[in-house]
């Protein structure tokens, strides 16, 4: 078994090498790579098919318990400051490979449909392998630095993919966005990590845990500076998997391709903010103010997402508060110290997730035929309805996915869901009611999102719906402040270029081709959708409370203390209430949302005119942008203004200073160089002279 | 006594890569006198194959038991293999991007490298010169060559002028030199071996004489005309402007290389007891090199100029090393120079290239280039990047372990100005990349606008593609994966005696009080 182990390391350097190739064709020959379509991208999913069978054999041998593996070679060292770089592999290890190469493969090959038609598409490729490399390869890192450097390539790589459509201007804002809010993140990781440092004189994760339990109980450190440093790694997690007060970049990064939304912004990317705190869950643990932040964090998180998502009417960004609200969830699990339930949601998650995701790409590449290629007809699902009659398959797969996210056994989503609720019962009553409500408010908007898409009558004829979403985007064109304008003029421009053009690749699909009806996507689109929906379904049940499988794999790995759900004997008395009061409220929610958006027998309208306080709540999505906007956005620009006075006044008299002594010993130094080679011998021996005379002095 | 036991005594094998090259300059010359031309298509290879097969070589003798060699004349300890490595690496560099040009100016190719590799062949035995006669006459061999090189256009009345003031000016730094030898020799009571001056000078008991810090100053003198440091360093603008390309590519590397290696050897051996006197005078040549170096950069508007400017400024960076004389410090010089050798190379080859292409050197002239040749400007911005010290390239690396090296060993004032002065130098570097990237189609340069299409198929086009892409990889690379270089500096430092045995007798008080308060008259 050793050797395949040894090579490991070929799993992320395989979708590295393939970025590379293309990526250093597309610099240098460029129309010659263009030509090859199917070729780069055949060539960049069979690496990544490779790297996923080779997750799987490890996988399999994890299985069969196999002891964990970490290769470890010495990157840089100076003195007695050692940094090493390698890999590990462990049963969490093992389990992430599979979840990131599985859903990348899946989606790499949908993306052969869905970017058919996009100039970039080998470009697309070139990108989707380098995520993927970064990815795994943060997946196997053994040690904190080796963690940060793939999490800030992960983050460039989002930038990259967020924007990928950088003409269009809410994307090239929106990786902004997303770009500068993980840097407050990083920010904090890396200063956590560096504290860690500092304090433990190490960088691997369970070394980190053991000496800051040692030396708070010596009293060394004192504990609040251990938390401080726990819930500064912690603002990592933070940024990257969406969670209040840094969550607002992961809606808005819809605008990046829809593939890029199941991979990163849904399965992979996002996770890893659990995943680095379930690596880094020998420090949290000995630390409960750190839990504590971390539960109250992630149940908050959920509930705001799921109640901004319920007011949503484009698709995607539906499912983006959905996301955030789910990974609130695994957050708060991680909290409460349930370690293995936080990991059972994130993979269970990913699978529907990812699906669901690739689904809306599936409606919108339908109702693109329909509307043109402009995102906000396209995905918004005033305009969809009865889609079901046109797309079966992307219908079918997208309830599998509802059905799961909603909490209904035998599905996914309810074993891993139900282990979070019971383990967050134990821990403290109230994360459980938290969480109970929530998943009340999924189920409701995630039938609302199914009733609207794909039951019901076709509206993207509809004249006046048109009309009306065309109101409100000029309404926000108008309002929206991009955060690289600093003037306002230039922004009115910008916003006018914007609204002329519609889309990415008008000319690709004549306005004439419109046809009034949608239609289902090709079979690399589909096919994707119908794997997925295997272990959206079934996954679940390696999970379940009476003999979980899951646990037991995933829990001796990592000796982690935990005691919350391992009770033992199984009480199944306790499991049916909570499984029952779980599936209760999600019935609640699906029977509210068939009323409302299925038979209409209540008007949705009516009860938010009754309630408008809530329903512009919700709507403006808790008005976090716009305070983000007025305290941030508008407070660094006046910062940024009063720099600018004192760059003027100040900065630009030194600059101008340095240019009038440069010129002055520019014109000084020019009698030097005279070109006189009897003057230049001169200087030699009169330096020479210099030099004996001081020298001879000191 | 027979030949056999004769080179065993004189432990001739130390020599075998010197002796590589030697053989190959031979066989690249009788075949060009015998064939003709048309022998040029094949004996640039051999000269490369040469060259490499000359580090290979080196690679076998390192750490080897006996390293002494001709009677204590040379020596083939670690550092030395380690700067000849870089050397006959620069040779080889510099003949790859040379093919090309010279076939373009109409010379004969074949007399351009004979030349070159004698002026390898002199640095390499410089580098291990453990004898005065010896080191005069290696570095004689290297100048003189580089006169040659520089005046090898013979038809450029720019070129003529440039090799005819680098003679004279050579000259005159020879002769300063030749006198400061001839004085230790005096003073020493008739030694020329090196490591057994200063032994004689303090047998001789004429160490605190003033005639000991003339010869200390003269023989400076010399080393810093090599390295050109401020203010020895007036030849170089007219001989980088007049002399070909690939020249000054050489002369900024290999030469430079091959200075430095002189200036450990000698200073460390010959000079310990006016350790205080040559940090000092070393302090103040760092101290000119970078700032004039770098500001004069500033100004410069022909692309191989600013790097002739900027080169100055790297010997000054460098010279940091040297003044610490701590282990770090010289591990970090010759970590730092190995680096500077693929990135300056790598510069000169992209310089070479876009005037092959266009017939211009003017920075002005690069503007809008991205747009027409991506991996000329890749590796342009690369290299520039590297040289001024951008993370997380080579150089990067290089730079902060100078400076850190520095640091430690307190020399505060001159860490300062480095961090100073290389502030000042990105942003001379960046200019170029800035001219190059972020233009609009519209403000392309004439030049640019008229851009040949790319083509490699050319003669002696593809040594230069593969000599251009080694080097920015290896730039690219060399910083992230750093620690076998890391390794190999250090190893050469730490196995070679002389450094050894000197930093336990006297180097380490002058450390301390020189620098700090250099630095100090410096601001003041």
């Amino acid at each position: 078994m050793e050797p395949l182990y040894q090579y490991a390391w070929l799993i992320p350097v395989l979708p590295l090498v393939g970025a590379t190739l293309v990526g250093l064709g597309l610099l240098s020959f460029n129309q010659f790579t263009n030509r090859f379509r199917s070729g780069n991208s055949v060539f960049i999913v069979s690496l990544i098919g490779a790297a996923m069978t080779y997750s799987f054999a490890l996988l399999w041998s994890q299985l069969q318990g196999h002891a964990p593996y970490t290769q470890i070679i010495e990157w840089a060292a100076a003195g007695t400051f050692h940094l090493n770089m390698g890999y590990t592999i462990d049963h969490l290890t093992a389990l992430m490979l599979v979840i990131v190469t599985t859903v990348a493969f899946l989606v790499m090959v949908y993306t052969d449909g869905y970017m058919a038609h996009d100039p970039g598409y080998i470009r697309f490729y070139a990108y989707l392998s380098l995520f993927s490399s970064s990815m795994l390869g943060l997946v196997i890192s053994p040690n904190l630095v080796q963690v940060y450097v793939f999490w800030e390539l992960v983050g460039m790589c989002s930038y990259l993919l967020i924007g990928f459509w950088y003409d269009r201007k809410p994307a090239a804002d929106a990786c902004q966005k997303a770009f500068v809010t993980n840097r407050v993140g990083d920010f904090g990781l890396l200063l956590g990590i560096l504290g860690l440092y500092w304090a433990t004189n190490s960088f691997e994760f369970d070394v980190i845990g053991t000496r800051l339990q040692d030396l708070v109980q010596s009293g060394s450190i004192s504990a609040g500076l251990a938390a401080l440093f726990a819930v500064l790694v912690f603002l990592g997690p933070v940024a990257k998997s969406a969670q209040f007060p840094l969550h607002v970049w992961l809606p808005d990064a819809m605008e990046g391709p829809t593939p890029i939304s199941a991979l990163i912004h849904a399965a992979t990317m996002v996770a890893a903010g659990v995943f680095l705190i379930a690596r880094m869950f020998p420090v949290f643990e000995g630390i409960p103010i750190a839990m504590d932040v971390i539960a109250w964090t992630g149940a908050f998180t959920a509930f705001l997402g799921a109640t901004i998502a319920i007011t949503q009417n484009d698709i995607k960004k539906g499912l983006a508060y959905s996301t955030m609200s789910q990974l609130g969830y695994m957050v708060m699990a991680m909290g409460v110290g349930a370690y293995t339930a936080g990991l059972f949601h994130l993979m269970t998650h990913a699978y529907f997730k990812a699906m669901m995701f690739l689904g809306s790409g599936s409606v919108i590449h339908g109702m693109e035929d329909v509307v043109g290629h402009d995102p906000a007809y396209a995905q918004d699902m005033r305009l969809m309805g009865g889609l079901r009659k046109y797309m079966p398959i992307t219908a079918g797969t997208f309830f599998v996915g509802t059905l799961a996210i909603s909490g209904i056994p035998p599905f996914a989503g309810f074993w891993s869901k139900d282990e979070i609720l019971g383990a967050a019962f134990t821990a403290n009553p109230i994360f459980w009611a938290v969480g109970w409500v929530t998943a009340g408010i999924t189920a409701f908007y995630m039938f609302r999102m199914y009733f609207s898409t794909f039951e019901g009558s076709f509206r993207g004829n509809d004249s006046a719906v048109r009309n009306q979403i065309k109101a409100e985007k000029l309404q926000s064109l108008g309002l929206a402040f991009g955060p690289g304008a600093m003037n306002p003029q230039e922004l009115m421009v910008a916003s006018d270029h914007t609204h002329d053009d519609h889309g990415h690749d008008d000319h690709d699909h004549p306005e004439q081709s419109h046809s009034h009806a949608p239609h289902e996507s090709p079979l690399t689109m589909t096919l994707p959708l119908l794997v997925l929906a295997v272990p959206s379904a079934l996954i679940g049940l390696v999970g379940t409370p009476f003999h979980n499988y899951f646990e037991e794999f995933i829990h001796p790995s990592t000796e982690v203390v935990h005691e919350v759900v391992e009770l033992g004997a199984f009480d199944w008395s306790e499991f049916l209430v909570m499984a029952a009061s779980s599936v209760g409220i999600a019935l609640i929610g699906i029977t509210l949302a068939s009323l409302m958006y299925l038979t209409r027998k209540i008007d949705p309208s009516a009860i938010a005119a009754k309630i408008p306080a809530l329903y512009q709540l919700s709507k403006n999505k808790w008005y976090i942008d716009d305070i983000y906007n007025a305290v941030f956005v508008m407070g660094s620009r006046r910062l940024a203004r009063q720099v600018l006075e004192v760059d003027v006044r100040i900065v630009d008299g030194l600059v101008n200073l340095a240019g009038l002594v440069t010129l002055v010993t520019g014109e000084g130094l020019k009698y030097l160089e005279n070109g006189r080679a009897q003057f230049y011998a001169l200087i030699i021996f009169g330096a020479v002279l210099g030099l004996v005379l001081i020298s001879g002095v000191t | 006594m027979d030949f056999a036991s004769l080179s065993a005594q004189l432990n001739v094998g130390t020599i075998l890569p010197e002796g590589i090259v030697i053989l190959t300059l031979l066989t690249v010359l009788v075949s060009d006198l015998i064939v003709g031309r048309v022998s040029a298509r094949w004996t640039p290879y051999v000269a490369i194959g040469g060259l490499l097969g000359s580090v290979v070589a080196l690679y076998f003798q390192w750490d080897t038991a006996n390293p002494v060699s001709f009677l204590g004349g040379f020596n083939g300890d670690d550092l030395s293999i380690i700067f000849r490595g870089i050397i006959a690496l620069s040779g080889a560099v510099t003949i790859s991007m040379s093919i090309r040009y010279v076939e373009q100016t109409g010379t004969s190719l074949a007399e351009f490298m004979t030349i070159l590799l004698t002026a390898t062949v002199g640095g390499m035995f410089l580098a291990g010169a453990d004898e005065l006669v010896m080191v005069y006459v290696s570095l004689e061999t290297l100048s003189i060559a580089s006169y040659l090189l520089t005046g090898y256009m013979k038809r450029d009345p720019r070129s003529n002028e440039a090799a005819l003031k680098y003679l004279l000016i050579g000259a005159s730094s020879s002769a300063i030199f030749l006198y400061g030898v001839s004085l230790l020799y005096g003073l020493s009571g008739g030694e020329t071996r090196l490591s057994v001056i200063s032994n004689s000078i303090l047998a001789a008991g004429t160490g605190e004489s003033v005639g000991l810090s003339i010869a200390l100053v003269f023989v400076i003198a010399g080393i810093a005309f090599k390295i050109a440091a401020v203010p020895f360093h007036q030849w170089t603008p007219d001989v980088y402007e007049g002399s070909p390309t690939p020249v000054v590519a050489f002369l900024s590397v290999g030469s430079k290389a091959a200075g430095f290696a002189l200036a450990i050897r000698l200073l460390v051996t010959a000079f310990p007891l006016l350790s205080n006197e040559w940090h000092f005078v070393f302090t103040a040549l760092a101290v000119l090199s970078m700032i004039l170096g770098n500001v004069v950069a500033l100004t410069q508007t022909s692309m191989k100029r600013m790097l002739a400017y900027s080169s100055i400024a790297q010997a000054g960076f460098v010279m940091i090393g040297l003044i610490t004389s701590t282990d770090e410090g010289y591990a970090s010089m010759v970590f730092y120079l190995m680096v500077y050798l693929f990135m300056n190379l790598g510069g000169f080859t992209c310089v070479i290239l876009f005037s092959l292409r266009t017939g211009t050197d003017q920075i002005s002239e690069y503007s809008g280039l991205y747009q027409k040749d991506p991996l000329l400007t890749l590796g342009l911005s690369i290299c520039l990047l590297s040289l001024g010290g951008i993370p997380p390239l080579a150089g990067f690396f290089g730079k902060l372990y100078l400076f850190w090296a520095g640091w430690k060993a307190g020399a505060y004032g001159l860490v300062l100005l480095g961090l100073l002065t290389s502030v000042i130098s990105i942003f001379y570097y960046i200019r170029v990349v800035m001219m190059m990237v972020v233009k609009e189609p519209q403000e392309m340069s004439q030049a640019v606008k008229n851009y040949p299409p790319i083509e490699w198929k050319l003669e002696g086009m593809r040594p230069l593609q593969v000599g251009l892409i080694l080097a920015v990889v290896a730039t690219s690379l060399a910083g992230v994966l750093s620690n076998p270089l890391f390794t190999l500096a250090n190893d050469s430092v730490t196995h070679t005696p002389m450094l050894q045995s000197s930093r336990l007798t006297a180097a380490h008080p002058a450390i301390e009080e020189s620098p700090i308060a250099l630095a100090a008259e410096v601001k003041s």
